[in-house]
Formats: C-alpha cells, sequence, structure tokens
C-alpha cells in the first residue's frame, strides 16, 4: 500500500442555520457533515458521491481549507495544518490543491493563461522569473494544450480547454491531494471522456491522492479505486469500487446503483430499479435514528423495525476493505442479482 | 394515421447575410403513445427543434420552414389563436429547470388554476378541483396543502411535478420534454422517468424525450434520433441503435461515457469539440472530429440512407466500413 496523503478524523462542520433568531440569542446550527473519517493513499482516487446535500462538497471544500471546521482533524502527508494560522494556510495551498466543476467561473477572465498558470509559481515561490515560462509551457503541455496558448483569454477555449487549464492550475505545484469538485459535469459527453482520461493519467504520473466529487457514478466507478457514498452529512458506506457497485452492503447505495439509466446490455433483461419515495429530508429535520430510514425500501420490506428509528447505526465493518452503515447490511440485495 | 408528422424542419439564424441553420432538414413521424427520444450534446439543436414543433421560436430573429403536421393538421396554416388553442391542450411542453419556468410569486394552486381556466371556460372552484386532481395524479403527497405553496418551498423533484401536471391538465396527446431530469438527483430522476412512463400509458400520450442521457433513451424510447450540428446522423428503433451504431459520432458516444457494469478498460473520447453553426466543416459535419473520415467526406453532405436492418439509418458515407471495424473490434 502506498503512503497514506489525506487523513481525515472524526470531521464534522456546523453551519449557521438560515431563519429567524432572537438579537441576543447564539445563532442555531446544523450540521453539514457529521463525523467524517477518511484516508486516500498517493495514486489512488477516493470518489465520494450523494445527491445535492449530501455533504460532499462541503467536505471537499474543508479539505482544501475553504470552509471552517468545527470538530475532527484533516492530517495532509501526517501533518495537521491550522487554516487559522497564515504560515499553514500557505503550506495547505501548496500541498492541497482543488478543481472545481464549472470552467467558465473558475478562471479570471481578465487575466491570460499564461498568467494565471504562473501565478502557483509566484505565490509559492518554486520558480524565478526567468523559469516561469518554461514551466507554464511544460505544464499546458502536459495537460494536452500547446505553450502557444499561454498569450490567450480564458474566452477563447472551449469548457474541456477551460477545465485543462484549471487542472494545470492545481497540479503545478505537485500538491499531495487534488480535491476535484465534479469536473466533469459541465462538459459534454464527447468531452468529458478527454477530461477522465487526463485525470487518469495524472494521478499515476503526479504520485497524488485524489478525491473525485461527482453524482455520476458509472464516472466514479470508472475513475476511482474506492467510493465512499454520503447521505446527510454522513458517510453511509465506503470501500473499492468494484465490489461496492456490483454488490452494494447499503440500502442506499444498491437504490443509487439501480436508478442509474443504462444502456441495456444485450440479451439481458435487468431487473426493475429500485425508486425511492419522496425527496432528501432536509438539514434542519434530518430524522431521527438512521437518517436514511424514511425513504429505505429495505426498512419497509422488514416491517419497520424500530431499531432504524432510534438508533444511529455506525460504520462498521462488512469485509477486511468495507464499511456500512446499516444494521442489516447482510441483507441488502444488488440490483442487478436481486429479486 | 401519424399523430405528428415532420417534414424538412428547419431553423435558420441570419447574420450579416449569411444564414446558418440550427436545425437543418428534420424529418420525423410519432404514433399515438410512442416515445421519441431526441439525442445530441449542447449545440445540436435537439432544444430548437422542439421549440419549433410547439411554435415558440421568435419568428423575427429565426427563420423556421418545413412542414408540421399534427393529427392531419398543417400548424403552419392556423392562425395565431388556433395554435394557442393547440398548445397546452393538445401538445405541451415541460423544461429542464422547473425554478425558472414556474412564477416564483404566485402560489402553485394559482399557477395551475390559471393554466385551467387561460383553455376552459371554468369557474374558480371546478378549476381548483381540477389541479387537485392532476396533482394528485403526478403522485403529489398533500395535494390540497400543495395548492398554497410558492415554488421556493417546493423542492426541484415536486418543481418538475408541478410542471407535469400543469402539462397534463387536458390530457395532451403530444408531451415534448426537454431533459426534464437533467436539473435533478439521481433517486429524483429515477421518480420522475417513472411518472413520465406511467402518464404516457395512462393517457395514451405520444413523448418526444430531449436527452443527452443514452442511457434514458434506452430505459424509455422507442425510437431514436441522434442530431448533430443540427442533422440527424443516425435514427431507427431505440435498442436497435444503442446495440448496432453505425454512425461514427454515435459510436463515439456510447465509447466515451463509461459504463457502470464495464470493467477499468479506457475510455475513447472524441477529439476535439462540436463545431459552432458559423464554422461547420464542408461536407460531413463531423468530418474534423472523425478518425473514419476520408476525402470524399469533404464534398457533400452525407443524407439518410438505411443499413442492412429495416428502419434503422445513418448519415455517413462509410457507413458500412465502421460497422465492420465495430465487429472486429
Amino acid at each position: 500500500m502506498n503512503r497514506v496523503a489525506l487523513e481525515v478524523e472524526n470531521l464534522s462542520v456546523e453551519f449557521p442555520s438560515p431563519g429567524a433568531r432572537g438579537l441576543f440569542q447564539p445563532p442555531a446550527t446544523f450540521r453539514a457533515l457529521s463525523d467524517i473519517s477518511l484516508s486516500v493513499a498517493t495514486g489512488e482516487v477516493l470518489g465520494l458521491i450523494g445527491e445535492s446535500g449530501s455533504g460532499k462538497t462541503t467536505l471537499g471544500k474543508a479539505i482544501v481549507g475553504l470552509v471552517q471546521t468545527s470538530q475532527g482533524q484533516i492530517q495532509v502527508d501526517g501533518t495537521a495544518l491550522d487554516i487559522q494560522k497564515d504560515r499553514d494556510r500557505h503550506e495547505l495551498a501548496r500541498r492541497v490543491q482543488m478543481v472545481f466543476q464549472d470552467p467558465f467561473s473558475s478562471l479570471h477572465p481578465r487575466k491570460t493563461v499564461g498568467h494565471t498558470l504562473a501565478e502557483p509559481f509566484r505565490i509559492q515561490k518554486t520558480a524565478g522569473r526567468n523559469d516561469q515560462t518554461t514551466k507554464v509551457n511544460a505544464l499546458l503541455e502536459r495537460v494536452g494544450l500547446s505553450p502557444t496558448h499561454a498569450a490567450r483569454y480564458p474566452q477563447h477555449f472551449s469548457g474541456g480547454q477551460r477545465q485543462r487549464i484549471a487542472i494545470a492550475r492545481a497540479i503545478a505545484n505537485q500538491p499531495s491531494v487534488l480535491v476535484a469538485d465534479e469536473p466533469v459535469s459541465a462538459l459534454d459527453v464527447s468531452v468529458q471522456a478527454q477530461i477522465l482520461n487526463l485525470l487518469d493519467d495524472l494521478k499515476s504520473q503526479e504520485n497524488m491522492a485524489m478525491l473525485f466529487i461527482s453524482h455520476d457514478l458509472s464516472v466514479v466507478r470508472h475513475l476511482c479505486q474506492r467510493i465512499a457514498v454520503m447521505y446527510l452529512g454522513r458517510i453511509v458506506e465506503i470501500g473499492p469500487a468494484k465490489e461496492l457497485a456490483a454488490n452494494p452492503a447499503h440500502p442506499y447505495t444498491a437504490a443509487l446503483m439501480s436508478a442509474v439509466p443504462r444502456v441495456k446490455a444485450r440479451n439481458k433483461a435487468r431487473s426493475k430499479p429500485i425508486v425511492l419515495q419522496g425527496d432528501v429530508p432536509s438539514h434542519a429535520a434530518i430524522p431521527s435514528g438512521c437518517p436514511f430510514h424514511t425513504r429505505c425500501w429495505l426498512y419497509e420490506k422488514k416491517g419497520c423495525p424500530a431499531r432504524c428509528r432510534t438508533e444511529v447505526p455506525s460504520l462498521d465493518k462488512v469485509d477486511s476493505a468495507r464499511q456500512s452503515a446499516c444494521f442489516y447490511s447482510t441483507e441488502v440485495e444488488s440490483p442487478d442479482n436481486g429479486a | 394515421m401519424d399523430l405528428l408528422n415532420v417534414s424538412n424542419l428547419t431553423v435558420s439564424v441570419v447574420r450579416q447575410a449569411h444564414s446558418a441553420a440550427i436545425v437543418d432538414s428534420l424529418s420525423f413521424d410519432l404514433q399515438q403513445g410512442q416515445c421519441l427520444g431526441i439525442v445530441g450534446e449542447s449545440g445540436s439543436g435537439k432544444s430548437t427543434a422542439a421549440m419549433a414543433i410547439m411554435g415558440l421560436l421568435d419568428s423575427k430573429s429565426l427563420n423556421v420552414s418545413g412542414k408540421v403536421i399534427f393529427d392531419g393538421t398543417d400548424l403552419a396554416r392556423l392562425s395565431p389563436k388556433e395554435f394557442r388553442q393547440l398548445q397546452g391542450t393538445e401538445i405541451a411542453m415541460i423544461f429542464q429547470d422547473p425554478m425558472s419556468s414556474l412564477n416564483p410569486v404566485l402560489r402553485i394552486g394559482d399557477q395551475i388554476i390559471e393554466c385551467v381556466q387561460a383553455h376552459r371556460r371554468r369557474n374558480k372552484k371546478e378549476a381548483r378541483e381540477k389541479a387537485v386532481d392532476v396533482l394528485t395524479q403526478v403522485g403529489m403527497p398533500d395535494p390540497e396543502g400543495m395548492l398554497e405553496r410558492y415554488p421556493h418551498q417546493l423542492s426541484g423533484g415536486q418543481r418538475q411535478r408541478v410542471m407535469i401536471a400543469m402539462a397534463i391538465v387536458f390530457e395532451p396527446r403530444l408531451l415534448i420534454a426537454d431533459e426534464p431530469t437533467t436539473a435533478l438527483d439521481l433517486t429524483i430522476q429515477a421518480q420522475i422517468l417513472e411518472l413520465l412512463k406511467t402518464l404516457s400509458r395512462d393517457l395514451n400520450m405520444a413523448l418526444i424525450l430531449i436527452t443527452h442521457d443514452l442511457g434514458v433513451v434506452s430505459q424509455m424510447c422507442d425510437e431514436v434520433i441522434v442530431l448533430y450540428s443540427g442533422r440527424d446522423v443516425e435514427r431507427g428503433p431505440a435498442e436497435e441503435v444503442l446495440e448496432h451504431p453505425s454512425h461514427p459520432y454515435t459510436v463515439g458516444l456510447l465509447g466515451a461515457h463509461p459504463s457502470l457494469d464495464a470493467d477499468d478498460s479506457r475510455l475513447t473520447p472524441i477529439p476535439g469539440a462540436p463545431p459552432s453553426i458559423w464554422h461547420r466543416p464542408s461536407g460531413c459535419a463531423f468530418r474534423d472530429r472523425c478518425k473514419h473520415a476520408k476525402p470524399q467526406c469533404a464534398e457533400r453532405i452525407p443524407s439518410l440512407f438505411s443499413t442492412e436492418r429495416e428502419h434503422h439509418k445513418v448519415a455517413c458515407l462509410l457507413n458500412g466500413d465502421v460497422s465492420m471495424e465495430r465487429a472486429i473490434a
């Protein structure tokens, strides 16, 4: 196993909840993330999936230091960095970088691409004025663009090319951890594949740990070695991508997998997808017990056991590599082999 | 008889004496109760085609030509008033983003009631009852209480249900759904797709589903048309097209998206990006991204011709070669 590059322990993030409060009352808060623990090794891609409001983006931002954590610890290369301290923040920016979803708003429209890409070198003082251009050119080539592109502005590029530029900026100083937040969601299918292949190459060449946040299960399944499934701010299942997709150990994972619209495989009848009832509950009213029990098909099938309503299931080992937060994880049938 | 018959539908935009087609001679038929998928990437003209059928395009800035015959009536011959009577009663449409299709300052109930009263003379009480009816039909929890709510109080899936409810008030015979689930989460997408399927069966309603997701097409549609740069490059029964894609673009689309079941083979992206309508290559619009392109591809725009299978048509000069290469690979 490679060296652990990112380690998150018991991380919680709280946000002030919107809504009225008295002038002298402390603001009420809600938990966007509760008790998240995970680790990613160098050269590994961990996929983070979940629906909107599941906290996947918040977790990404917490790791990059863009949101304040309220509990727990984040270690990069074995050291915990405190974003309140200027020096630590500077160090964090070198070791942890992020690629955002929308390449149309994440690049400065009035700076040339060359200027944007030279910025990480200037800030981290990793290149002198003279070799900046060489480094920028090398960077452009590494992401499949050409050095002549350096003089142009973001508006001259297509969505896929812009995302390449954003990736180039992120890997400029060889970070240990790259957080990619829905990097291909804004792109057309034919262009998506180009970026996915690029990320795939980079992960092995650059030897960095990658956290890949996405709502697209097939993309995550393709790119990642391990997957963590989030629901209402918690990890409900985590494990190797292949097994998790083929043989889910949490009813929510099973429902997600079966809800992916697939191109029918030849001569293969598919079982009916599990359609969950209702919407994801709001953070202000997280259900008691297992947060998923209000939409859980297994809960209904088992005749609504009281335990699911009263006890919060912890993330327990299913086998050596996999953990699931469900009391009945052994009874989850995979969507395809299921009845 | 066909429910809908579209022939040579062309929508073009004129700029400084140059004209470019957003949709270029699109033709298709649709039967009662059938589901047609129109697939393409952004800029392929799929939404514009739908808007043209619905009569929603601004005729001052765009040139629309071609024939749209709905149930034996040529829509171009209708007076604006007659056309308006048809829109929303016989043909209805839902859009991608339900938040921007609903009026944010009106209650859900008022919006549905307005929709009922716009077409039929009903008093408020009858219209309200109808509103509760349709909300029940689309599976909305607590339909009575929902009437009093504002759009911002609803989730994305609920908003899309409201849009569908408004669309089916008069049990239209054709529903055009433009990327109805793109803005929604996976589990909600599954709910909405199932709802559309049930409604189309119960009301014997034809469905035109515009999407970029071939998985959705496979799950929902009987027929499919693949659009690239304004032209249909491949069409036929959905299962047939997805199993034996014959146009390099369709083959490319299928190869570019990872599959949940397949193993970790490397993706084969389509190089480059779709051309803008002002800079299309001559001849086949796909040729400069196509690995099979030959010099003759630049000479003329290939027209649709049948493959060895019935009803499966493809617009590619090299059709035979492409499928052969696929068979070997």
